[in-house]
């Protein structure tokens, strides 16, 4: 097993800029998920782990070992990929044991080690059949056990359950989650799947415009969101983002008012998560007008319109408030400590709770 | 009035079956005659009632069985050529993004549309000097450039047909290369490969303008038909000649039929 | 050395052209150089002077067929290639909806594209000569009584008309399948919209089917207008010089004559005529590729 590091990772290419500066240590035997939106560069950033691209400027370090210039074979690398990319032309066994044979594993091994792999992700009846005799979540379960079967230092997937339906999406996550504590593998996960990213991650890395936006646990990337993007990227529906204005302690927001927030003046960017509104209670009390209201059963998502402040505000309630009508008043509130200050400027995150 | 759909189909089939005889009866006539006894063809006879291989062994004492190993040898020289110097062309293009990548096709694809009688002076006199005259090595690089762009755009089209992330499989999983281009893209295209390897063969099988002007003691079959087995005034010596010719193609078609369209599309481009 | 070869790996660009350079050096060698130096052939004396003598035996010459040549050659395309192309088109109409044996008939009528122009002469010669299969059949059933002479230096028409046959035959398989490919690529749901719309057969076909075939079409026209300014073996089995061609009389002028500077004229005739047909072609392509 091993830990990997980023140094000042860059890549272009022609005139794009895919990757500028990619630091993200990953640490050994841990789950790291690249989480962010298409073109953010968290593919490029596992090829470039693999060794499938090179970057342009930078350092890749595999527990202390510079592999910047190895080829993807020196690096002991297992990839499961978008598509698969099974070996059409080999039936299942023989994809499984293709990475042990190019390993010129002694022949006895390389059919226990393929039966141990088969046995964990059970597809042992497989075997004997070809590729495109399979469905689509029994191809993916032959490229996870081809992945495993080498018993890699680090094992990639890249966005590996975004061709599977909704129920076997679920299930399967799981699994490779509960696969990669069972083998302490420093897995790097690539996805754009929030939940997905939630899951399976121990730490979670949000990338964005070929940067490393913050990396952290699912809880500190959802309560301590770094910028305005990770606050708005992480959660559904996404974080309210009002302008506000602080001036000495006084912070002035929807038409009302907070006392006793300190550390930072002028203007500002205030966030709360819809879900953290609660009608009629909490520290900060905005008066607004019911627009319109989705129920989802358990939840009711209202969007609600601030009076005077001419700004939009999103509350998920308990599914008890699936009554309230359009046009209805309603005073709502959130705890302070559900509250985030942004920089207006840069986006920074200034405060997490006041 | 809308014509009843059964007299459509039947319109169909009956076109249909014309179009059919009107290739297959004259490949039947000339096979047929090239076996026909030479009473029974010179009688009013439309078909013979009994077949001799007769007029095959003429032809092999006149020399065609030297000629159709001649040209046998310069096809399977010309294939190797052909792929040891395009294949890896045909995969650059199909893997590689760089400048200039669109120039370099066209330019391929623009050597296409000389035929064979452009460069066939010149290389005579070339060979000529260095001795490569009357060879059917000579013979056999002609016909490599004549197959060449064929051969880098058709192997080109093989490849981009393979999943680029099967071959990045092969390198994350341990091989190299090379070791992924022999072991994983290879066995992939090798089918494909197979066809385009006969469909070059032909290619130079059926050349004859080349093949009469360069060689002369050492003609190939093309050029042995055209120049000697056309000097008999016996005919249905010349449809076995014409059989000979015909048999090979005819095997092509069998082994290839799954890439027939494809590939003579491609091969027409 | 592994991490030299895998910083080169880095780069396409290089990669791709190490790859590509044998047969870019192949091509130039073979096929650039030799079109280079068929001028020098026709328009240069043993001494190094410049010399008309090759262009002047070509127009002037009693030996010469020069403007026979160019006629029939002409000829012959404006004759072959509409009609085959209006055949093929027919064929791929009829075959584009699929049913039981079609694979077959697409194959059969496949088969003349990988046969040599010199077996298709023979085969044609076999079918048309005064022991022929036309003739005996034309008799057999009394519809004639003596067999038509289709070759000889006499009846230059009709062996005019069995080239044209055989010409045909051969080369309608050509632009039989690039159709053919060309419409397997066609939605055949766009048509079925049609039809549930109510667009009649021949509305389906005039403005749809055919206008979505235009690319294939073009290729196809080009391509074959290409290949009949070549035609060669076909001719010369069926008529020798009775019917002169471009591509005959450079044979003739090397292996009777011994004119190198003349042929190398004719290829070069040759070769403009393709490359003014090539560069219609490759604007065409460059389409298909931009789309």
């Amino acid at each position: 097993m091993a830990s990997i590091m980023l140094e000042g990772i860059v890549k272009r290419f022609g005139k794009t800029v895919a990757l500028r500066g990619v630091n993200l240590e990953v640490r050994d035997g841990e789950a790291m998920v690249l989480l962010g939106p298409s073109g953010c560069g968290k593919t490029t950033t596992l090829r470039i782990v693999a060794g499938l691209e090179r970057p342009d400027e930078g350092r890749v370090v595999f527990g202390g070992r510079d592999v910047t210039n190895l080829p993807p074979k020196d690096r002991n690398v297992a990839m499961v990929f978008q598509s698969y990319a099974l070996w059409p032309h080999m039936r299942v066994f023989d994809n499984i044991a293709f990475p042990l044979k190019i390993r010129k594993v002694e022949s006895s091994e390389v059919r226990r080690r393929v039966r141990w792999a088969a046995e964990l992700l059970e597809i042992e009846h497989l075997l004997d059949r070809y590729p495109h005799q399979l469905s689509g979540g029994q191809q993916q379960r032959v490229a996870v056990a081809r992945a495993i079967v080498t018993e890699p230092e680090v094992l990639l997937m890249d966005e590996p359950l975004s061709n599977l339906d909704a129920i076997l999406r679920v299930k399967m996550r799981s699994e490779i989650k509960k696969l990669q504590r069972r083998l302490g593998v420093t897995m790097v996960y690539v996805t754009h799947d929030q939940v997905e990213a939630m899951v399976i991650g121990d730490r979670v890395a949000v990338m964005n415009y070929g940067e490393v936006q913050q990396v952290g646990s699912p809880q500190e990337i959802y309560n301590e969101p770094a910028n305005t993007f990770v606050a708005t990227f992480i959660g559904s529906p996404q974080m309210n983002i009002v302008k506000g204005v602080i001036s000495g302690g006084l912070l002035s927001l929807l038409g009302t008012q907070i006392e006793g927030v300190e550390g930072v003046e002028g203007e500002v960017l205030v966030g709360f998560r819809p879900e953290r509104i609660v009608i009629g209670d909490g520290d900060l009390k905005f008066p607004a007008i019911v627009d319109f209201v989705e129920d989802l059963g358990s939840d009711v998502i209202v969007h609600l319109s601030v009076e005077g402040a001419g700004e939009l505000v999103i509350a998920k309630l308990r599914g008890a408030h699936a009554s309230l009508k359009p046009g209805e008043k309603v005073l709502a509130g959130v705890m302070r400590s559900d509250i985030h200050i942004f920089d207006p400027k840069t986006g920074r995150a200034l405060k997490h709770g006041v | 009035m809308r014509v009843p759909s059964w007299a459509g189909e039947l319109a169909r089939y009956a076109f249909l079956s014309l179009l059919v005889a009107w290739v297959l009866v004259p490949l039947a006539i000339a096979t047929i005659y090239a076996f026909t006894p030479l009473e029974v063809y010179y009688s009013d006879a439309i078909l013979p009632n009994s077949l001799t291989a007769e007029h095959l062994r003429t032809l092999w004492v006149l020399g065609a069985g030297e000629a159709f190993v001649r040209s046998v040898f310069v096809g399977v020289l010309t294939v190797f050529l052909s792929f040891l110097i395009g294949l890896p062309g045909g995969y650059a293009l199909s893997r590689y993004v760089f400048p200039g990548r669109d120039a370099i096709k066209l330019g391929i694809i623009a050597t296409r549309m000389f035929p064979i009688i452009v460069i066939s002076v010149s290389l005579l006199k070339t060979f000529f000097a260095l001795g490569l005259n009357d060879t059917l090595i000579g013979l056999a690089l002609a016909h490599t450039a004549m197959a060449l762009p064929f051969v880098v755009l058709i192997t080109g089209s093989i490849f981009g047909g393979i999943p680029r992330d099967v071959e990045e499989a092969g390198l994350v999983f341990g091989l190299s290369s090379i070791g992924v281009f022999l072991r994983v893209t290879l066995p992939l295209a090798a089918p494909g490969l197979a066809a385009a390897g006969l469909f070059t063969f032909l290619l130079s099988w059926n050349e004859v303008f080349m093949a009469s002007v360069l060689t002369l003691t050492n003609r190939t079959l093309p050029a042995f038909i055209l120049v000697s087995a056309f000097a008999t005034p016996t005919e249905p010596i010349r449809f076995a000649a014409a059989f000979l010719m015909i048999l090979p193609a005819l095997l092509f078609m069998l082994f290839a039929r799954r890439y027939l369209v494809t590939m003579w599309a491609m091969a027409a481009r | 050395m592994g991490s030299i070869l895998y910083r080169i790996s880095g780069n396409p660009t290089a990669k791709a052209l190490i790859l590509l350079s044998p047969t870019i050096i192949y091509l130039a060698v073979f096929i650039a150089y030799p079109i280079v130096d068929s001028f020098r052939i026709a328009f240069m004396s043993e001494d190094g002077t410049i010399t008309l003598e090759s262009l002047d035996f070509l127009l002037s010459s009693p030996l010469s067929e020069f403007w026979d040549a160019l006629r029939y050659t002409f000829l012959l395309a404006a004759l072959v290639v509409p009609v085959e192309t209006a055949l093929a088109l027919v064929a791929v109409i009829v075959l584009f909806k699929r049913f039981r044996g079609r694979d077959a008939v697409v194959y059969i009528l496949a088969i003349p594209l990988a046969l040599s122009d010199v077996a298709a002469g023979l085969i044609w010669y076999a079918m048309l000569t005064g022991k022929g299969f036309l003739n005996k059949l034309l008799i057999d059933l009394g519809l004639i009584d003596t067999p038509i002479q289709f070759f000889g230096y006499a009846n230059k028409e009709l062996t005019l008309l069995a080239i044209f046959l055989a010409e045909v035959w051969r080369s309608s398989a050509i632009v039989f399948i690039i159709l053919f490919a060309g419409a397997q690529l066609i939605n055949k749901e766009v048509l079925e919209a049609a039809e549930v719309f109510g667009a009649s057969f021949y509305v389906r076909l005039r403005h749809i089917l055919i206008p979505m075939l235009k690319p294939s079409l073009q290729a196809a026209l080009i391509i074959r207008t290409l290949f009949a300014f070549q035609v060669f073996a076909v001719v010369w089995i069926l008529a020798g010089r009775d019917i002169p061609v471009l591509a005959g009389e450079a044979y003739y002028s090397i292996t009777e004559l011994h004119r190198y500077d003349v042929a190398a004229v004719y290829a070069i005739i040759i070769a403009v005529i393709s490359a003014l047909l090539g560069l219609v072609y490759i604007r065409l392509f460059r389409e298909t590729l931009r789309r």
